[in-house]
């Protein structure tokens, strides 16, 4: 199943060489794998392990989450503003599912 | 009523009260809430093959938690390194009392050498922000949150 | 108003002690009370923590609220003889009626029930026609529940009160306790701004809510920043607040104070449901901030504290008192400040006849809220840091339905409300302490080492010397079990001496233990074949069964180490 993830660029339309965020939301649950149901058996975890952030189609980042990253993640960035392109992120679970997002840099 | 009475009344009423404090918070003196160095060692050692003895306590790191965590289970973060992004390899978190204490690797790349996000804490514990620089050197901002089960309003 | 006038304001409310017949006078012609000239810039009316509560009331503050050692005596742990010394009050003047429990009942006579929902309209509107130039009309949260009221209208009751009555701000805390969905459902409706720095959505981690916002006052501008109670997630069930984050966010603060300056305002008020220790411990910490209104603790300054250039006041809580504070300004800040606590003596104050009317309806749509239950025959108050008769008369209730229960928790909730000896038991009252949209009563198995864990980890909340990590209110109540609490010892050293049920506590054995209005149920094992009650619904069988309620002071904590007291039987 497609993991849901949105991403965006505040402020929308920096300008050439400024600093701006680049932040990914992905829905998902992040199972730590240390709870229990309510019949008392241990959780499987369950959990985004793998985002690779591109742009223009080569990656610049790769963020590597552990079972610990709270639920329905933010993944928060910072990049210089150098041209305009697309960051495309793609995302992946351990049991395979996957996630992809893209967003366009404009400049101001 | 005489003007004595009178003054009696006001002096409370208009000139009100200030307060000075007493009490020296935890965040003043210095001490980390929650440090379990031996439960960190382990994670450590698996994740970057050092222990906490080699990580260097720098002011160019800066780790940025809530003092006391709203809930355990999402608590932000902000990590910012005041560093050249070509000396940066990648930054870490790490949660002293977690189960399993590493939370993230950050292969900043291209990247500037920030990050922020949100952590599972399951206890109260100290925090840690590891910066792995490109010349292999480690270096640790700390931090400490209170995670409680809490009271009734 | 001519120095006359001004003698027999500050002489009501602090300096004298009454007699019947200056009582009678002061009742009869009150106008004195609530003549304040206009005076500075802006003025702000201010109500925080109303609970509810429609309808006068009595309301008696704690007894006794334990502080760690080295916040004794501040501000915020201030009650009785204390609290009259440290802000020179008279004992028996309206003032002590108002801040503190000596001479309770002698006093409730004397000055009558405090609140009521009409009496507040009416106060708020003639003040601001006295005030003489530009208003803030504020309320400081905890508006919308805990009472018959909020539950049969799902908080409806007390939005239509807040359009009619004119507020402009609110901040939440227990709002949120309606759902989520029914607070948006509700904003609709609402005219009042909610504004909160710390209120966020757990997507991208955006402000929900505006900030702030600026308002022209003369030559000047004041900017009012709102801040939302911040752990309402770690207070009540978390599915009320789903996809919603607090927390205390102080950098966020500091930059929205920043920014605010940097855009030239002149002074910033921070509408805060932080409470005092809380709100105190942030003017130290957040440069900028020129006047905080501190909710959420129901303490009552009757003089404005300052922390370095911070003032702070805080008001109160139930209806009992609105602050009017007329600020002169200055560039860049508050020149000076008049903070007139107007009582809001229900006997006294005419009421608004729109408010009435609403107020009326709820309670004729709800006739069984005001139905005599069962004659009082002892003070019934809910304020304490460890022990209170109404939490008694509920844990006994609980005992009466399930007798096989060995421990019983009550929550220590600031809200509630006191009866005299000679009132009647309602639904309306029972609701006043009780009313929660969560009020099912959970049984449940405890091992006796969580047992104590979990009474040290509440201890921890409540007597932490460092205010920001305090959480919650007062220490949850027990019934059936006794112990010896030691105030200043560390996590773990707290609770002596537990005993349940006069014997001595084991740590291996299991507790089958009662509790409502939290979470604790989920510590431990749930006991099949329970469906859970709504608390109140037990508290009227059992008064109906007793016929009459004569509950003195049972206190099961000893305190050595302070002089913890309560006020007698009778």
């Amino acid at each position: 199943m497609a993991i849901r993830v949105l991403a965006r660029i505040t402020p929308p339309k920096p300008k050439a060489g400024d600093v701006f965020k680049l932040q990914v939301v992905a829905q998902h649950p992040m199972e730590p794998g240390t709870r229990k149901d309510e019949q008392g058996n241990l959780i499987p975890a369950h959990y985004i392990d793998q985002v690779d952030v591109y742009f223009e189609g080569q990656k610049v980042s790769a963020i590597l989450p552990e079972p610990g990253v709270s639920a329905n993640p933010l993944f928060g960035l910072e990049f210089q503003a150098g041209q305009a392109g697309t960051f495309n992120i793609k995302l992946k679970d351990n049991k395979g599912d996957t996630g992809e997002a893209s967003v366009k840099l404009e400049l101001a | 009523m005489d003007r004595r009475l009178f003054l009696k009344a006001s002096v409370g009423v208009v000139a009100g009260a200030l307060l000075v404090p007493k009490w020296i918070p935890a965040w003043a003196q210095g001490g980390l809430e929650g440090e379990d160095v031996a439960k960190l060692e382990p994670a450590l050692q698996k994740v970057l093959g050092k222990g906490f003895k080699d990580l260097v306590p720098s002011d160019s790191v800066k780790l940025t938690m809530p003092t006391i965590a709203e809930s355990g289970a999402n608590v932000p973060f902000e990590i910012a390194v005041n560093l050249p992004k070509e000396q940066v390899k990648a930054i870490h978190l790490f949660v002293d009392k977690n189960p399993s204490p590493h939370v993230v690797k950050v292969e900043t790349g291209q990247a500037m050498p920030a990050y922020a996000s949100r952590t599972r804490m399951a206890e109260t514990s100290a925090v840690r922000a590891v910066v792995e620089t490109q010349d292999g050197k480690l270096l640790m901002a700390s931090s400490s949150t209170r995670v409680t089960v809490g009271g009734c309003g | 108003m001519t120095r006359r006038e001004l003698i027999g304001f500050l002489a009501a409310l602090g300096g004298l002690a009454f007699s019947r017949r200056a009582v009678a006078q002061l009742l009869e012609n009150p106008g004195s009370l609530y003549a304040l000239p206009p005076y500075g810039d802006l003025t702000l009316l201010y109500l925080t923590d109303l609970h509810g509560q429609l309808r006068p009331h009595y309301y008696m503050e704690p007894p006794n609220l334990l502080a760690p050692q080295p916040l004794l005596g501040q501000p915020g742990y201030l009650t009785g003889e204390d609290f009259l010394r440290y802000y020179g009050v008279k004992p028996g003047s309206l003032m002590a009626y108002l801040g503190s429990y000596v001479d309770f009942k002698t006093l409730a006579d004397r000055f009558g029930a405090i609140g009521g929902a009409p009496q507040i309209t009416q106060l708020i509107r003639t003040q601001k026609e006295a005030a003489g130039g530009p208003v803030l009309v504020l309320d400081g949260g905890d508006d919308w529940t805990n009472s018959g009221p909020s539950l049969r209208t799902q908080g409806e009751a007390l939005v239509d009160w807040m359009n009619l009555t004119g507020f402009q701000h609110m901040v939440y805390h227990w709002e949120y306790t309606l759902g989520r969905a029914r607070v948006e459902q509700l904003e609709k409706k609402l005219k009042a701004q909610v504004l909160s720095y710390n209120t966020t959505d757990d997507s991208f981690g955006d402000p929900v809510y505006p900030t702030h916002a600026v308002y022209p006052a003369g030559k000047y501008s004041v900017g009012v920043i709102g801040l939302t109670y911040p752990y309402i997630k770690v207070s009540h069930p978390e599915e009320f607040t789903e996809g919603l984050s607090f927390g205390l966010k102080e950098q966020d603060l500091q930059k929205t104070v920043d920014q605010l300056r940097s855009t030239g305002v002149d002074a910033l008020i921070l509408l805060s449901h932080g409470g005092l220790p809380l709100d105190t411990a942030l003017a130290r910490r957040i440069r900028g901030i020129d006047l905080i209104l501190s909710g959420h603790t129901h303490d009552l300054t009757p003089v404005r504290l300052q922390v370095g250039k911070t003032f702070v006041v805080a008001g109160g809580s139930g209806g009992k008192v609105v602050a009017r504070i007329d600020l002169a300004l200055r560039r860049g800040g508050i020149e000076d400040l008049r903070l007139n606590l107007l009582p809001v003596l229900s006997r006294a104050l005419p009421e608004d006849p729109k408010a009435k009317a609403l107020v009326d309806q709820v309670y004729r749509s709800n006739p069984d809220l005001l139905e005599p239950i069962a004659p009082v025959e002892s003070l019934l108050y809910k304020r304490d840091t460890l022990y209170s008769t109404l939490d008694e008369l509920a844990c006994r209730a609980i005992e009466a339905r399930y007798p096989e229960v060995e421990v019983v928790f009550s929550p220590g909730t600031r809200w509630g409300t006191t009866l005299l000896p000679g009132e009647s038991l309602t639904l309306d009252r029972i609701l006043a302490y009780t009313g929660f949209t969560y009020p099912e009563v959970y049984l449940f198995k405890l091992r006796g080492e969580r047992l104590k864990g979990l009474l040290e980890d509440v201890a921890s909340n409540v007597f932490t010397p460092d205010p920001f990590y305090q959480q919650g209110g007062d220490m949850s109540r027990t019934y059936g079990l006794t112990y010896t609490l030691n105030v200043d010892a560390p996590l773990g050293g707290r609770i002596q001496n537990l005993e349940v049920r006069g014997r001595s506590w084991d740590p291996n054995r299991e507790y089958l233990v009662a509790a409502y209005g939290g979470r604790l149920q989920r510590l431990g094992v749930g006991v099949d074949q329970h469906t859970p009650r709504p608390v109140h619904e037990l508290i009227v069988e059992y008064a109906k069964k007793e016929g009459r309620l004569n509950l003195p002071p049972r206190p099961n904590v000893q305190v050595p180490d302070r002089d913890y007291r309560l006020p007698g039987g009778a």
